[in-house]
């Protein structure tokens, strides 16, 4: 019997737990379908009727859908180049032997630890001001690859070493040369890798500010997380369409996690383990 | 460069080549985004740039000089060191109990790691937004029909809560995901040692202490590591929930690097400060190394 009340009671603490890292995202979705006005009398009042032009609103103010692709096209390509930038280096790392290699890959990880902070004023002198890269997402995709290397490299590297390389030998044998090598059978081998290094370097690019606000000036080219900043600030009585946009700005991730939270939590466990 | 096989691959076309197409071009990259500003950021720190034009000289050590003379650099770094002492606490005890709870065999385990862990897929700046609206709007109306006078005013207004806010929403996001890290520790400790120190007479908080907590050390250095470096970090959530105030209370280091640069135009001191955030960064990574190391030896 009193297993059963502590395991009772075991549950309804992880309940209280779930509630309080929850409600935020409840109590916003709840007010984003009332009036401002209902908002303003009582935040926890149920909606009364669906209010759904708080979203129309929400979605032409913060140009939505044109948001999202800049999101989309800027986390896309970082993560499908860093798919490349991450494994090649990796195997070079994990299969060759030379001094210069691994002086290289162990300077990689040192720089693993410093702060943006140390390198973001050099970053916009030398690409905006300099390279006249500004407003443009070009520099920012740039930027985020070179910042996500060192990370993407020692993360591949630590999943290379435990392949055993006869598989490789074998395919020597067989006659492939060392880019076919890589590329048929090797890199087939990393995908479960790959998706953890995908995912991780997804989330951190689409929810990144500050990079994106260094270089991207102008609305046409920015961010989610830009431009949900713009029109909350702009826009400062008027409750309800925040709420709505907020959550326009959770969706898109939300649903991402949605769809793969197995190998998030797994990523989460191997990429912290430096 | 020598050029041999480790794996003792039959090297046919030499690895030349290999480390040419394969390595040199993300080398490359990571030189241009990171080496390179980097030795240019430890020059700007010691010249006199004000961020427009090339008109500048080299003034050695003295921003150094300037900066730890600076009331408002001292302030910043005292706060942030507050900051990260409160977050490192609290979400590490929370993340602790979590891990455990989670772990226990409760009914729909899997659903709430999954449930709890949603705060870290959103992005700071969003999550900054959302608990500003709750602090200043609905916590002070659930205040006020409660009759809580004490709870009636936005945290936010005051300087020392707005402080406690920003430890607690960082703190709320941060334990779900040190959660997941200490999940796989408590997950790896084997049942039977539990089981065998059951038997031996432990109470169920002996046993945690002296029998799992050892166990999942590597778990606890990883988290605690993790979490310092974050809170030395943090600038999304101090942008959005706090915008550094009431009165510049609530300003962390790496926001205050961030004005002093693009709202004051001093690239230069500002500059100077990146680099001694970078070297306490660095400094608290040696010691976690160290102290790291220390413990794998002695188990």
């Amino acid at each position: 019997v009193r297993r059963k009340t502590g395991s009772a009671a075991r549950f309804l603490l992880a309940v209280f737990f779930t509630v309080i890292f929850l409600f935020p995202f409840a109590l916003m979705l709840m007010n984003s379908v009332k009036t401002s006005v209902e908002f303003s009398v009582n935040p926890f009042s149920l909606p009364t009727a669906l209010h759904l032009e708080n979203y129309t609103t929400a979605i032409s103010k913060m140009h939505f859908f044109r948001t999202l692709g800049n999101t989309l096209v800027l986390t896309v390509s970082v993560a499908l180049v860093l798919l490349l930038f991450g494994t090649m280096p990796a195997y070079v790392v994990s299969r060759v032997k030379s001094r210069f290699v691994s002086s290289v890959y162990y300077l990689m990880i040192a720089s693993m630890v410093a702060p943006f902070q140390a390198f973001m004023i050099p970053l916009v002198r030398i690409y905006s001001a300099r390279l006249g890269l500004s407003d443009s997402l070009v520099p920012v995709i740039f930027i985020a690859i070179g910042l996500n290397i060192a990370f993407s490299v020692f993360l591949v590297r630590s999943y290379l070493t435990s392949i055993p390389v006869e598989i490789e030998q074998a395919a020597l044998i067989d006659g492939c040369n060392q880019f076919q090598l890589f590329f048929r059978v090797v890199f087939p081998m990393l995908a479960p890798i790959n998706v953890t290094l995908m995912v991780f370097v997804a989330m951190g690019i689409w929810n990144d500010y500050l990079l994106s606000s260094l270089f991207l000036a102008t609305q046409q080219h920015r961010t989610l997380a830009m431009m949900i900043r713009v029109f909350l600030s702009q826009y400062s009585i008027d409750y309800a369409p925040m709420m709505a946009g907020l959550i326009l700005s959770i969706l898109p991730m939300l649903l991402f996690y949605i769809a793969c939270q197995r190998r998030i939590l797994e990523a989460v466990v191997q990429g912290s383990i430096k | 460069l020598r050029i041999s096989n480790r794996a003792g691959l039959k090297d046919r076309n030499g690895t030349l080549p290999l480390i040419l197409t394969f390595f040199l071009p993300a080398v490359l990259i990571w030189l241009l985004t990171l080496v390179i500003p980097f030795l240019y950021g430890i020059y700007i720190s010691l010249t006199n740039w004000n961020g427009i034009g090339n008109n500048f000289g080299f003034v050695g050590l003295a921003n150094y000089v300037r900066i730890f003379s600076d009331k408002n650099f001292l302030n910043s770094l005292s706060r942030t060191a507050i900051y990260t002492a409160g977050v490192v606490v609290l979400s590490n005890v929370t993340a602790v109990i979590l891990g455990k709870l989670l772990t226990s065999g409760i009914a729909g385990q899997a659903f709430f790691r999954t449930a709890m862990f949603v705060p870290n897929v959103i992005g700071g700046m969003v999550l900054g937004y959302i608990w500003k609206f709750i602090f200043n709007l609905t916590l002070t109306a659930a205040a006020k029909s409660l009759g809580w006078t004490a709870m009636s005013t936005s945290m936010l207004s005051d300087p020392k809560k707005a402080m406690a806010a920003i430890i607690l929403v960082s703190s709320w996001q941060l334990s779900s995901y040190l959660m997941v890290i200490y999940i796989a520790g408590f997950t790896s400790v084997p049942k039977d040692l539990r089981e065998a120190a059951r038997i031996d007479g432990c109470s169920p908080l002996q046993c945690f202490r002296l029998v799992e907590l050892p166990l999942v050390r590597s778990s606890v250095t990883v988290c605690i590591f993790l979490s310092i470096v974050r809170s030395f970090m943090v600038f999304d959530v101090n942008l959005s929930l706090t915008d550094g105030g009431p009165f510049g209370t609530t300003q962390l280091i790496a926001y205050h690097i961030y004005n002093l640069a693009f709202t004051s135009q001093k690239f230069a001191t500002a500059q100077a400060e990146a680099v001694v955030l970078f070297a306490v960064v660095v400094i608290v990574s040696l010691v976690q190394a160290y102290v790291f190391q220390k413990r794998e030896v002695q188990q």
